[in-house]
């Protein structure tokens, strides 16, 4: 298509392509047009507000490539650390009980007695000192509850008399009769939220003698001295339950001496008081 | 092995030298505002099509990798830049309107200092915008159909029919321009 014709025109209509290309590129490829001055001082800005907002992005980028491992890894230390503790060891309950209170003797076992006419039920449980909770079985207390009572010194100790500190909603029924019947301390302000429970060493004993009544504590003239280790309310988030169970398979604390729990804004609370608190007989 | 004024400078750029950034703006930023006015629709959106055509080159640095001239990489982020700006618009490079009333409003400068670039420059942005920008990439910037077609997200018989249509209007309205000198 090489020619170029006259046409009425007169023009340069018939132009090759490749000419019309020519002659636009050579005058406006290189061409220069000077911008107004204020265009780089935008260009500064913009650069600065990107690297304030994202400084890694806006300079290296091979920094802190480790960063998603490390998170990654800690992460998966912290999961072998909660299997440890929540769902240790063969055989224990294994429980995930959000208790509203925290656990005592590692030797846990609550007694409700039950007089020959079956007025009050006996659950014993027992703990091994792994387990760190418990409970349960309340569908069969059920029917027998009626009112809940805290028994607090009128408490006739047994030979299986322990410290109760689980919170059972469990109701005695109280029936004045002779000193063969036993009650078992409840603290009634808890609550319990049983997730899964698989209690395994729940006993129902119907009818119990009594053994003849026994001191509350090791040494009555201490008596004055010692004070009686609280109701326990508190909290726990994760954490704290899982720095009471750390504690509570120390060896030096396994007595429960110490435990963690969370207070209204959320820090972790420690109490000692199972170090000086002499609530009842311990067991042996 | 020796490094040009420009490689130096551009190394400082890579670091966030502001001063260095500052200069190979100078350096380029006429021959590139050309470039944008090419292909915005008018002044305003040249300059920002400019801004941000250079916030990338000082941001995305690392994606040049040394082939090729630093001028041509610059060029190629202007360019995309600015085909950027249509695309957020929506523009259609598929229809086009022409304008007939263009011919009316040409003003020719032959026989002045800006002869040449002064006509065209002025044809070239009364072009219909998607004739305009096939031409630009196919003429002046030298792509290919298979390049423009994959740039545009055409298709590469719409962008060789565009560039016919865009060279045909051009040829038309010089024709016209020289009538009017005579």
């Amino acid at each position: 298509m090489a020619q170029r014709t006259l046409n009425e025109n007169g023009g340069n209509n018939s132009m090759k392509d490749q000419d019309l290309d020519k002659l636009f590129r050579d005058q406006l490829v290189d061409h220069e047009v000077k911008p107004t001055n204020d265009i780089w001082n935008r260009i500064e800005d913009q650069l600065q507000s990107n690297e304030r907002i994202a400084p890694i992005y806006a300079e290296k980028k091979t920094k802190n490539l480790w960063f998603p491992y490390a998170a990654a890894a800690c992460f998966m230390i912290f999961l072998g650390i909660a299997y440890f503790a929540f769902w240790n060891g063969a055989g224990t309950p294994n429980l995930e009980i959000q208790i509203v209170e925290t656990k005592q003797n590692s030797e846990k076992t609550e007694t409700i007695k039950q007089d020959e006419k079956k007025d009050a039920e006996v659950i014993q449980m027992s703990n091994t000192k792994d387990s760190e909770s418990l409970l349960a079985h309340v569908p069969p207390i059920d029917n027998r509850v009626e009112s809940i009572r805290n028994v607090n010194d009128k408490i006739v100790p047994t030979d299986k008399h322990t410290t109760v500190n689980e919170s059972i909603a469990i109701v005695v029924d109280e029936k004045p009769s002779d000193q063969e019947t036993q009650y078992a301390q409840v603290e009634a302000k808890k609550e319990i939220n049983v997730i899964n429970s698989e209690v395994k060493e729940v006993k129902v004993i119907s009818s119990i003698e009594a053994d003849p009544v026994k001191p509350l504590i090791e040494n009555p003239d201490e008596e004055d001295f010692m004070f009686a280790q609280h109701g326990q309310k508190s909290k726990n988030s994760i954490v704290t339950n899982l720095l009471n169970v750390v504690s509570d398979n120390l060896p030096v604390t396994s007595a429960n001496e110490v435990k963690f729990s969370n207070d209204d804004e959320g820090s972790i609370r420690i109490d000692l008081g199972g170090l000086f608190a002499r609530n009842r007989n311990k067991r042996r | 092995m020796e490094l040009t004024k420009i490689e130096i400078l551009w190394n400082r750029c890579k670091q966030q030298d502001r001063k260095a950034q500052s200069q190979v703006y100078q350096v380029f930023s006429s021959k590139m505002f050309s470039v944008c006015l090419r292909y915005a629709k008018d002044h305003l959106e040249a300059e920002d099509i400019l801004q941000n055509g250079f916030v990338k080159v000082f941001t995305k640095y690392h994606l040049y990798d040394g082939t090729g001239s630093l001028e041509g990489w610059i060029r190629r982020i202007m360019v995309n830049t600015a085909i950027e700006f249509h695309r957020r618009r929506k523009i259609d490079y598929v229809d086009l309107e022409e304008n007939h009333s263009v011919s009316n409003q040409l003003v020719s400068s032959f026989g002045t200092d800006q002869t040449g670039y002064k006509d065209l420059m002025q044809l070239i942005t009364m072009l219909p915008i998607g004739y305009r920008t096939v031409f630009n990439l196919y003429a002046i910037e030298g792509y290919s159909h298979k390049e423009i077609a994959e740039t545009l997200r055409i298709s590469e018989g719409n962008s060789k029919s565009q560039l016919s249509r865009a060279r045909q209007w051009l040829k038309e309205r010089l024709t016209k321009m020289e009538e009017i000198i005579r």
